[in-house]
């Protein structure tokens, strides 16, 4: 008895010491000490990022420092937000009328804080030495993916040609399986595949479909079909919805085929995005489609692997699509529209755009950056890095992106993105899983599609028309080159 | 919710001995108070808020504007991801409740016992499960139940049971059954400490007395303790059957509600329409209508047990 | 009943006195319990020793290596990374405070709520619960950003208790169940006894009613504990002006990145922050364990 009672009073003793040594973190500062320096001495500049990839915390940590010393007077606070709660986080900022004054939103969440009227127009602080760090052509206020209504607004990490989708393999396994170079088409990828899996003997695998969503059937769907149909299911050339192309169907039924005759390796249907990487360097799997960063990663696990990165392979009757380039460049750092500092957060995003952290953030995580100098030289000795480049080269087109092209458009697309089921992808997956058709279910979902767009135009009758989604010019093996 | 406190100012009846109870429920009231400011802020409040935002089409950020009025719930009744999820929700409730909540019992009677040797270590082994990080038990079984390397498919062919590895993650009729399995392994100290608590208030006297008094063991438990637990059971059991519901961090740590939302569940579909960074458009209001139409439900799944759990109750207390 | 075919089996603490041979039968009996438990149990704990020594693997042994228990190469860099990753040093005194601030006002709210509510003769009572019960069913998850506003009005938003009370609040109706059908279950006569001695409403509860509800405080204080101490959303969400005031459990989250996840450093996180996870559940065991047996005189 007493002793349980001497037990609940200590710990009420470690308890009572415990708050009362940061009893003062209990209720919290009003005010924020650091931050009201008007006096112009110093500043403090709050940036909001993601501690991502693994060690980015460490890193920008030294790079800011570096910066603060070659930048007397500016004070970099970061605020570290885990990478899936990083919108929800920067909005509640803004909500709570304490936004940072520098914050990383990538791609759409960039356009989640522009139409909210938070991000700060650049144009005052852009100077030419500043566009000219950037490869010609890629700051083209009408394309280049960071300007909106022609003023940059955004400032990118990495260059467009990360957007590049390679097919990673194993050279052992393949050449154990008697062939000397990765798959062309896709029947001879479902053919190796087919065959390696038959002599793995249930440990080696010839092919995986990415991830647990199949992310591989919009890979190579890509090579296959306009880019508009795979991932908003409407063909840019006739606005009409396409999700029933042959070519789209074909990519899905060729996974259907491989998943029905046990070709795929078990178990990708829970799959997290990096277990294919895992796998990969585990040797469990021959091939798989891929973003071009899980090389570095299968290189982190295992330095010795025979990798190879070759091109996706294309539909026998030829290819009829590209990898899209629908910007030269993803939004990634933004200035908050509510900064006090805009000046001092100029420099910061400055310094984020520079050569040097540019430089910095290739040699310490692989990424191919944006400002392309700063690691051309580099990249080129670098076989892996090579190779993605010499596939980004061959494999991407650029494409029309009726976002940047009218505001139209963006409203389309905006509400189309509301109804994610309309995309192919959980269909596909099921197709697949389940072993359906999957011609009757895409023209299940082209004709929810063609309600849609009827539904919408008619909402924003006055604002868009199907013209701002319809590019009758474009040819997907070509670039496409804006009318201005 | 005024009603939590405004008894309290009531004016006091006439009458000593009424004057007298009043004074002894003016306590009581002042006991509700600190509870029920906590509570009306945080559950009452954020829920009706959540009634009001579920009439929106609204992103989460600013004013509400977009008034829809009860479109968002004929979306989430006509939804068929919804009510799958619903479903799987009730599955885990229901291996929570028919499977979890006895063998935790069976053990926790076990582990009541003063003459097992090492009952601290064995009780410390099976809570440490809850004290896991869920994001490393997702890993964990994913690579235990991994079918071309994990431990229990080399197990399971090995000793012949089965022929071909089992795709337990992966396949669209085992990841279910899989999961639950998981989640009772993760939940099941929790629900063990609930039994052990439960058990503790029951004199040792009394067990004593019955077996003094004639009673075998078996007896003792079955007519004398049994019945003693039977008010915090039935607390017990609301307690499991309420996390069941709300079982998130492990799906999402495992498997996503994949494969092909086979294990989706209420929580995390609500979580998709809210809260997913690769959303480009959160939907707040139709997941608070997810979330509405949700507790209604289970409001209404758990109404129509009172009755029989009202009469275990009484039962169990006059005992 | 399975519960009841268990009992069979289980021979009273006593063993009542027989021959010899039924005698030793009854010592050995209990035993064989051993026989099911030791397995079970190893069993059961299995993934949390992969856990700790996936932390002291390197990731690719981790990932692509055996299911061995034992590392290849030990390392120490897990634990080193996980400590500067998730920002141990910063951030523990925080959990602590914040946990501790939690239970604190769990068992303050919960415990005189469930005494009010113990007495069955109470006005409104039944009222009262009705809403208790009902609101439990509605998932929570999702009212994050109603009581960020609410905690944003008070003034609360950057510091730990606007973080522990948003904490606190969704979590009560469990506590104040347990401690009602507690409290309910002591008897009337020990109530009505200090009545006798004198004592008041508050005196009885404090004095007598309090420390007789030792199980439900060691359970109550467990489980909050627990919940407080990994949990990840609203230390996240109250904390945004203020990311010194952060917990391990939002710490824990620097693992994981859009491409991929730091498992290892992961592993190694979640060791160095069970610990004392261990530690209160080895503290409060006994009060659940030792409990009120024999407290309670009739």
């Amino acid at each position: 008895m007493s002793r349980t009672r001497r037990t609940l009073r200590w710990a009420a003793a470690a308890s009572a010491v415990a708050l009362t040594a940061t009893g003062c973190n209990l209720v919290g500062s009003g005010e924020d000490d650091s931050n009201d320096d008007a006096s112009g001495e110093n500043v403090t500049i709050t940036v909001a990022l993601v501690p991502d990839p693994p060690g980015a915390s460490e890193f920008y940590r030294a790079q800011f420092d570096q910066f603060e010393e070659d930048n007397p007077g500016i004070t970099v606070d970061v605020i570290e937000n885990p990478t899936d709660q990083q919108l929800n986080a920067v909005e509640l900022m803004f909500q709570q009328g304490d936004p940072p004054d520098v914050f990383r939103a990538q791609a759409e969440g960039f356009d989640r804080m522009y139409e909210r009227g938070w991000t700060h127009s650049l144009e005052e602080f852009v100077t030419d030495e500043f566009i000219d760090r950037f490869p010609e052509g890629t700051m083209n206020p009408a394309t280049s993916g960071l300007h909106r209504d022609g003023e940059l607004y955004t400032l990118p990490l990495v260059t467009g040609k990360w957007d590049v989708r390679v097919l990673i393999y194993n050279e052992a396994v393949l050449r154990d399986n008697g062939y000397d170079a990765p798959p062309e088409t896709w029947s001879e990828l479902e053919e190796m595949a087919t065959t390696i899996t038959q002599n793995g003997g249930g440990s080696v695998f010839g092919y995986a479909p990415a991830s647990n969503k199949a992310a591989a059937v919009e890979m190579l769907a890509q090579t296959a079909v306009p880019y508009s149909v795979v991932s908003e299911g409407i063909d840019f050339r006739t606005g009409q919805p396409a999700t029933a192309s042959p070519g789209m169907v074909e990519a899905v039924e060729l996974h259907r085929r491989m998943q029905a005759n046990g070709v795929m390796v078990p178990g990708w249907e829970s799959w997290d995005g990096s277990r294919a990487f895992t796998e990969f360097a585990a040797g469990t799997i021959a091939m798989y489609p891929s973003a071009p960063w899980h090389v570095a990663e299968i290189r982190k696990l295992d330095p010795e692997i025979e990798m190879g990165v070759a091109a996706l392979p294309v539909p026998d009757d030829g290819r009829g699509g590209y990898t899209p380039m629908k910007q030269p460049f993803q939004p990634i750092w933004s200035m908050s529209s509510e900064t006090e500092h805009p000046e001092q957060a100029w420099a910061v995003m400055d310094f984020l755009a520079s050569e040097d952290f540019h430089r910095a953030y290739y040699e310490e995580f692989g990424t191919l950056t944006a400002v392309e100098s700063a690691w051309e030289d580099q990249a080129a000795e670098n076989p892996d890095q090579a190779a993605i480049l010499a596939v980004a080269e061959e494999g991407m087109r650029l494409v029309p992106n009726p976002k940047l092209a009218t505001p139209g458009g963006a409203a389309i697309l905006q509400a189309r993105a509301q109804r994610p089921e309309l995309k192919h992808t959980d269909a596909a997956v099921d197709a697949i899983i389940n072993n359906k058709p999957f011609l009757p279910i895409a023209e299940a979902l082209d004709a929810q599609i063609q309600t849609f767009l009827d539904e919408t135009l008619t909402e924003l009758s006055g604002t868009a028309t199907i013209d701002d989604i319809t590019f009758p010019s474009w040819d997907p093996l070509e670039n496409y080159t804006p009318e201005q | 919710m005024a009603s939590l406190q405004a008894p309290a100012r009531r004016p006091r009846a006439a009458g000593r001995p009424r004057a007298a109870r009043w004074r002894r429920h003016a306590w009581s009231y002042a006991f509700l108070v600190p509870a029920a400011l906590l509570f009306c802020g945080f559950s009452i409040w954020p829920m009706l808020a959540s009634w009001w935002y579920s009439f929106f089409e609204w992103d989460g950020v600013g004013a509400p504007t977009d008034w829809i009025g009860l479109d968002n719930f004929r979306d989430v009744l006509g939804a068929g991801g919804f009510w799958d999820a619903f479903w799987h929700s009730f599955l885990f409730s229901l291996a929570a409740l028919f499977i979890e909540l006895p063998l935790a019992l069976i053990l926790a009677i076990l582990l009541n016992n003063a003459w097992l040797r090492g009952r601290n270590v064995y009780r410390l082994a099976l809570f440490l499960p809850v004290v896991t990080t869920t994001a490393v038990v997702g890993i964990v079984f994913a690579i235990l139940f991994d079918p071309i390397r994990g431990v229990v498919n080399t197990a399971l062919t090995d000793i012949g049971l089965v022929d071909s590895p089992i795709n337990f993650l992966g396949s669209t009729t085992t990841a279910l059954p899989t999961l639950i399995g998981i989640d009772i392994w993760k939940g099941f100290g929790i629900t063990l400490i609930y039994w052990l608590a439960a058990l503790q208030t029951i004199p040792k006297d009394i067990h004593e007395a019955a077996l003094i008094d004639g009673a075998n063991p078996r007896q003792s438990l079955r007519f004398v303790v049994l019945p003693m637990l039977v008010p915090l059971a039935i607390v017990i059991l609301l307690l499991v059957f309420q996390r069941s519901l709300n079982t998130f961090d492990l799906v999402q740590a495992t498997t996503q509600g994949g494969p092909n939302y086979a294990t989706d569940v209420v929580p995390t579909y609500i979580y998709r329409f809210a809260f997913d960074p690769f959303l480009q458009a959160p939907r707040y209001g139709f997941a608070c209508a997810a979330g509405v139409v949700f507790g209604v439900m289970t409001l209404l799944i758990t109404l129509l047990q009172a009755p029989v759990l009202r009469r275990q109750y009484k039962a169990g207390a006059t005992t | 009943m399975s519960t009841t075919e268990l009992v069979r089996d289980t021979p009273a603490p006593p063993a009542p006195a027989g021959p010899d041979r039924r005698n030793r039968w009854y010592r050995i009996r209990p035993n064989l319990w051993h026989l099911f438990l030791i397995p079970f149990c190893l069993l059961w704990v299995y993934p949390f020793i992969w856990m700790i020594s996936a932390a002291f693997k390197s990731p690719s042994e981790m990932l692509l290596g055996g299911l061995s228990l034992i590392p290849d190469d030990w390392t120490f860099d897990n634990f080193d990374r996980a400590w500067t990753t998730a920002k141990f040093g910063d951030y523990t005194i925080n959990t602590i405070t914040f946990s501790i601030t939690v239970v604190l006002l769990v068992l303050l709210t919960s415990a005189t709520a469930g005494y009010a509510l113990s007495r069955p003769d109470l006005p409104g009572k039944k009222v009262i619960v009705g809403i208790l019960i009902a609101t439990m069913f509605i998932p929570h998850g999702y009212t994050i950003i109603p009581v960020f506003l609410l905690i944003n009005d008070l003034g609360l938003n950057n510091g730990l208790l606007g973080a522990a009370l948003a904490q606190a609040g969704p979590v009560l109706v469990v506590p104040i169940l347990l401690f009602m059908g507690f409290f309910a279950g002591i008897p009337r006569d020990l109530e009505d006894a200090a009545r006798v001695d004198g004592a008041g409403y508050v005196r009885t509860f404090l004095r007598v009613m309090l420390p007789l509800s030792r199980p439900v405080i060691g359970t109550v204080t467990l489980l909050n504990f627990i919940t407080a101490w990994n949990s990840f959303f609203i230390p996240l969400v109250f904390t945004l002006g203020a990311p010194e005031l952060r917990t391990l459990g939002v710490g824990m989250f620097s693992f994981f990145g859009q491409e991929g996840t730091d498992w290892t450093g992961l592993a190694a996180g979640a060791c160095i922050s069970t610990v004392p996870i261990v530690i209160v559940f080895l503290f409060l065991q006994r009060t659940f364990v030792e409990g009120i047996a024999g407290a309670v005189k009739t």
